[in-house]
């Protein structure tokens, strides 16, 4: 019987990643994927007869550059294009056309359009972004690595933490204040502290909330800011731009990924779902297919959010027991509705100068951040939100082959949307109404959309749990908390990429670096199981 | 222009901390003046007869956290001071008339729990024990001064600070480590939900980990902040003393300390301004003219207060005036004060459960709603609060056989909607409802009442916007950020220090900021009389 060397459950980006890595490497790799279709989360639907949905992940996803290098994805097909910023819109007063707050990649124009709005926030700006790029780069040199466990008890551990005491005990308070601001605060307090413009805030915070169980009004939500900032300096040192993106989105670093799998080897079938680890000497050795097949491998590798991966492919008991009630514990909640419309003609913005290229980056509703903490509040009550953020990108804008001609497609993120009600439960009626909500929000930025309709498609997080796997339609593989973030994720006491089933990796968002980064999470995992097969560097 | 007088040390502000450092200060030696912009002295500590012949702690009703040293210090037994009773126990009131001890220490409590839950009571030692473990490891850091910060002001004592915080942390389990980590950054919401799961326990510490804090249960930091209170408790051996006489009788105390070495206390004395003489402080004006000169000013007003308002704008930048009006402010407090003609009625509430602190909060969403209601304006529907009857160990307060009860209500907004002129009937109404459901035979019992509302307790004790901590005690507002940072060691000018809530380790009853502020001016005293 063939024996692998690495099964990958789950074809996810994170997955795919993993295998692409293993497989560049020389390793026999099969990856299997329950759907038809691989990509997971970024798995494309047809929404009409000749409309694809663009799939169900966050729609900011940063890609280390440093991993598009290794894998040699320009080779295989995926093309980057600038990310571009997007706009957010805002209800004018009575009969008033919408106000608006637009991002520009080019410096100079970002400062006048926030000038514009309030003369000392465009001065503010530049002070905010150099700030920010300076905090984030600690960061981002860690989202490639496995993260230090500040409280690992070793060998002359003691002497050395003594010393990191004493460390932050020299530095002054300025000096620790700026470093520790951005984990402590929250968005509003940070931002507070550069701009006065309660629409500039909300312009900002918008696009860091989507998929955040967490107000921004809330301590410590100051870090959901962080993502966005990820990738300048690397991206400078290699004359890329600021922030790209896939083009042809996530279906396209699906292809470009498999492309690499095939070149070496690497095997990948569908429609296989995995119902168990197999366990020899409590060590992992194969897996079990539904249909009962069985698979060999020296070591397996879980695309499944933590919570899947342990609780539902092993008999409880073969697990220890504290760790099994600490995955429980894994906190996992939706947040995030998903809205895909197919619309009929182009769709005007008739508030926004023409031709104003910031609309392809989408356009936002995002209400002011105290509408914000509202919405929050109603969700953690469990209620139909009576407040909402919309998230909208519009693919077809930059990349036409998504629709036919004389059509777009139209993908928003609605955020908080509770996965269950507290009273009652999500009836069709209830499922229209917030359909209608979402689409008279967005009529605020393109007043005629409601009747360029064709057709639509409305996920609740209990449909993105049934359609990806992902426990509660959590996009975010597990809240990202501080106390589930870096090296607390997914938990504080388990060795991270490592875990308590020898020859068992979880190599989903559910680890560092988590939602923060594209394929991080699948590459930490490749890493951690290159080293443990000692493959060498030349092999 | 009118009198100068002159004396080494002048304290603004007559509340607990003020005294306390008044009293350090004058026991050392020097001439302190205690200039108190009320009539009456005691700040948040105070006793008044709200109806005749009932006496109430009016704002602050308990010695939470009280510290024993600082008692001893001042020899406040010689001076009358005692407590009616000194550990005063907390109840979870429970509708169906199945209450709960907290912190549930003997097996009978534990077998309260049990009643709700077995898996609970089971948890609950653990529990306990791991917030003991947290609160003996953060504890030691609240009874000193917060370590110097700066490669140029490292001293001797601040670096022992931190290897001794350092050998604590090491000496916690590999367990207790990772898990405090976590515990840290997270809600306790979310932390109850790991441990518990009856809804009254819940909400019973919810409500003490969020209580007078501007945030809810879920609210990220809420964990935090039950660690910090109890490093508080830690400190205090979990004491929680009922002063005979009520808070007044502290208040009394404290001041006949601080007089008995001459200090002098002057009422009606609002300073409006603090004199500088080359960046060094010289004194203090009143909004009369008069002034007052002194090497070394304490001043227990809040940060803001004392460095914007009274310091003024060309000792403070600009960038840290924004700072200063950005401290986020503690929770507002409601007060319910009900005389009663004997002792209510609470359905299987045990003898001792009537001396202590009754919570009413049933779950940690009631935390919650209550925390949502605020933040917009509004009441909220079931209020979570805390409820005491001090006169149940102390007979100076009410006629014999008569009792007085004294209700905290957390979560009560400062501007409420509708205008608090007309929603302060409603208030009232609704928390004597409350109460009375639990207490059956309340309304009958009730002989006279005093609502203060956050504007009213704002007014009488002159804490900003009916916040009684001058800025909440989250990660981002305690130790070296406290009351902001880079004003935490230093403050604008030469001489002048904070005394009060807004100092390390910030509100409560501690008394320490007092202590710690009266030992930094003592070692500046010193320093200067060298110079000299």
């Amino acid at each position: 019987m063939q024996c692998y060397d690495a099964i990958i459950i789950g074809a996810g980006v994170n997955g795919l990643v993993a295998a692409a890595r293993l497989s560049r490497r020389g390793l026999a790799v099969l990856v299997l994927e329950r759907d038809e279709q691989l990509g997971g989360m970024a798995a494309s639907k047809n929404l009409s007869p000749d409309v694809i949905s663009p799939g169900a992940t966050l729609t900011s996803g940063y890609i280390p550059p440093a991993l598009l290098h290794e894998l040699d994805l320009g080779r295989h097909g995926l093309r980057l294009m600038r990310q571009e910023g997007g706009v957010s819109f805002f209800a004018g007063e009575q009969g008033e056309p919408a106000r608006y707050v637009a991002s520009y990649r080019n410096p100079l124009a970002q400062r006048k359009e926030f000038a514009r709005l309030s003369k000392r926030d465009g001065d503010a700006w530049q002070r905010f972004q150099r700030d920010m790029k300076k905090a984030v780069a600690a960061v981002e040199a860690g989202l490639l690595h496995q993260p230090t466990d500040p409280m690992a008890r070793r060998f002359g551990r003691l002497k050395e933490f003594g010393n990191l005491a004493r460390q932050a005990v020299s530095q002054s308070p300025e000096h620790l204040y700026e470093q520790s601001k951005l984990w402590t605060l929250s968005m509003d307090d940070l931002l507070s502290e550069y701009f006065v413009s309660e629409e500039i805030k909300a312009h900002i915070a918008a696009p860091a909330l989507v998929g955040a169980a967490m107000s921004p009004l809330a301590p410590t939500s100051a870090s959901l800011l962080v993502p966005q900032w990820l990738g300048h300096q690397q991206a400078h040192a290699r004359g890329m731009p600021d922030q790209f993106t896939a083009m042809g989105g996530q279906p396209a670093l699906v292809k470009a990924l498999e492309s690499v799998i095939k070149a070496h080897q690497g095997e990948i079938r569908l429609e296989a779902e995995v119902t168990d680890v197999r366990l020899k000497d409590k060590k992992a050795d194969g897996v079990v297919l539904a249909d009962g097949e069985e698979i060999s491998a020296r070591v397996i590798l879980s695309d499944l959010d933590l919570k899947r991966s342990y609780l539902n492919l092993f008999e409880w008991s073969s697990l220890p027991k504290e760790f099994v009630e600490d995955v429980g514990n894994f906190r996992m909640e939706g947040t995030c509705a998903r809205l895909n419309l197919v619309l009929e003609g182009s769709l005007t913005f008739p508030s926004l100068p023409r031709g104003c290229p910031a609309i392809a980056g989408g356009f936002r509703l995002p209400g002011s951040l105290s509408q914000l903490d509202h919405a929050f509040d109603d969700w953690l009550e469990k209620m139909p939100p009576r407040e909402i953020l919309v998230d909208a990108s519009i693919p077809s804008l930059s990349d036409p082959t998504l629709a036919p001609a004389g059509q777009h497609i139209l993908s928003a993120n609605v955020q908080y949307v509770p996965g269950s009600l507290n009273v009652d439960e999500w009836t069709p009626a209830r499922r229209t109404a917030l359909e209608k909500q979402i689409v008279e929000k967005m009529s605020i930025a393109s007043p005629g959309i409601a009747s360029q309709i064709v057709a639509s498609e409305l996920l609740l997080p209990s449909d993105l749990e049934e359609r990806t796997g992902v426990t509660k339609g959590d996009l975010t593989y597990g809240q990202v908390g501080l106390d589930q973030m870096f090296f607390n994720r997914p938990l504080p006491n388990i060795g991270h990429y490592a875990s308590p089933v020898k020859h068992f990796y979880v190599c989903s968002a559910s680890m560092h670096p988590g939602p923060m980064a594209l394929g991080a999470a699948g590459s930490n995992a490749a890493q951690a199981v290159l080293h443990a097969l000692k493959v060498g560097e030349s092999a | 222009m009118s009198t100068v007088q002159t004396s080494d040390v002048l304290i603004i502000g007559a509340g607990h901390n003020g005294l306390i450092a008044a009293a350090y200060l004058a026991l050392a030696g020097y001439s302190v003046r205690i200039l108190e912009g009320q009539e009456r002295p005691g700040g948040a500590a105070v006793t008044e007869e709200f109806a005749p012949d009932y006496y109430l702690s009016t704002c602050a009703h308990l010695l939470d956290g009280w510290s024993r040293q600082i008692e001893k210090d001042l020899k406040l037994h010689k001076l009358d001071f005692e407590m009616a009773a000194r550990t005063t126990m907390t109840t979870a009131l429970d509708r169906d008339g199945r209450h709960l001890v907290l912190p549930a220490q003997k097996r009978e409590d534990i077998q309260l729990l049990a009643e709700h839950s077995s898996a609970d009571a089971q948890a609950y030692p653990a529990f306990r024990d791991r917030m003991n473990r947290f609160a003996a490891t953060l504890g030691p850091l609240l009874t000193q001064p917060v370590p110097m910060f700066g490669a140029e002001n490292d001293s001797a004592a601040s670096r022992k600070l931190a290897s001794s915080l350092a050998w604590r942390v090491q000496k916690m389990s590999n367990a207790d480590r990772h898990d405090w980590l976590r515990f840290q950054g997270n809600s306790i919401a979310n932390e109850l939900d790991r441990s518990f799961e009856s809804d009254l326990i819940k909400g019973a510490i919810a409500f003490d980990a969020t209580f007078s804090h501007a945030m809810g249960a879920s609210t990220p930091g809420s964990a935090f902040a039950l660690a910090y209170k109890g490093a508080v408790r830690h400190n205090s051996k979990g004491e929680m003393g009922n002063p005979a006489g009520g808070m007044g009788a502290f208040t009394d105390a404290l001041i006949e300390a601080a007089s008995q070495h001459g200090a002098e206390l002057h009422t009606n004395c609002r300073v409006t301004k603090l004199l500088v003489d080359d960046e060094r402080i010289a004194g203090a004006e009143l909004s009369d003219g008069t002034r007052y000169e002194a090497k070394v000013v304490l001043s227990s007003a809040s940060a803001r207060t004392t460095y914007v308002d009274m310091l003024g704008p060309t000792h403070v930048q600009p960038a840290m005036q924004r700072r200063l009006t950005r401290i986020r402010k503690t929770g507002t407090v409601a007060k319910l004060h009900l005389a009663l003609e004997g002792l209510p009625h609470i359905e299987n509430c045990a003898e001792r459960e009537y001396g202590g602190r009754m919570i009413i909060s049933p779950s940690v969403a009631h935390v919650d709603q209550a925390f949502a209601a605020c933040k917009r304006g509004r009441i909220p529907d079931e209020p979570v609060m805390e409820v005491f009857l001090p006169s149940f160990h102390d007979y100076r307060l009410a006629p014999p056989g008569h009792h007085v009860m004294s209700i905290i209500v957390p979560f009560i907004p400062y501007e409420v909607e509708g205008g608090w002129e007309a929603q302060e009937e409603v208030f009232t109404k609704r928390i004597v409802d409350i109460v009375s459901t639990y207490a059956t035979d309340l309304k009958l019992k009730i002989i006279a009442g005093d609502t203060l509302t956050p504007p009213k307790i704002e007014k009488q004790f002159g804490l900003g916007e009916g916040g009684w901590h001058q800025g909440d005690m989250s990660f981002d507002q305690v130790f070296a950020f406290r009351p902001a940072p880079g004003l935490a060691h230093q403050a604008p000018v030469e001489g002048l220090f904070l005394c009060g809530a807004a100092a390390h380790p910030g509100g409560g009853m501690t008394g320490l900021p007092g202590k710690l502020a009266a030992e930094q001016a003592l070692s500046f005293l010193k320093r200067e009389g060298k110079d000299v």
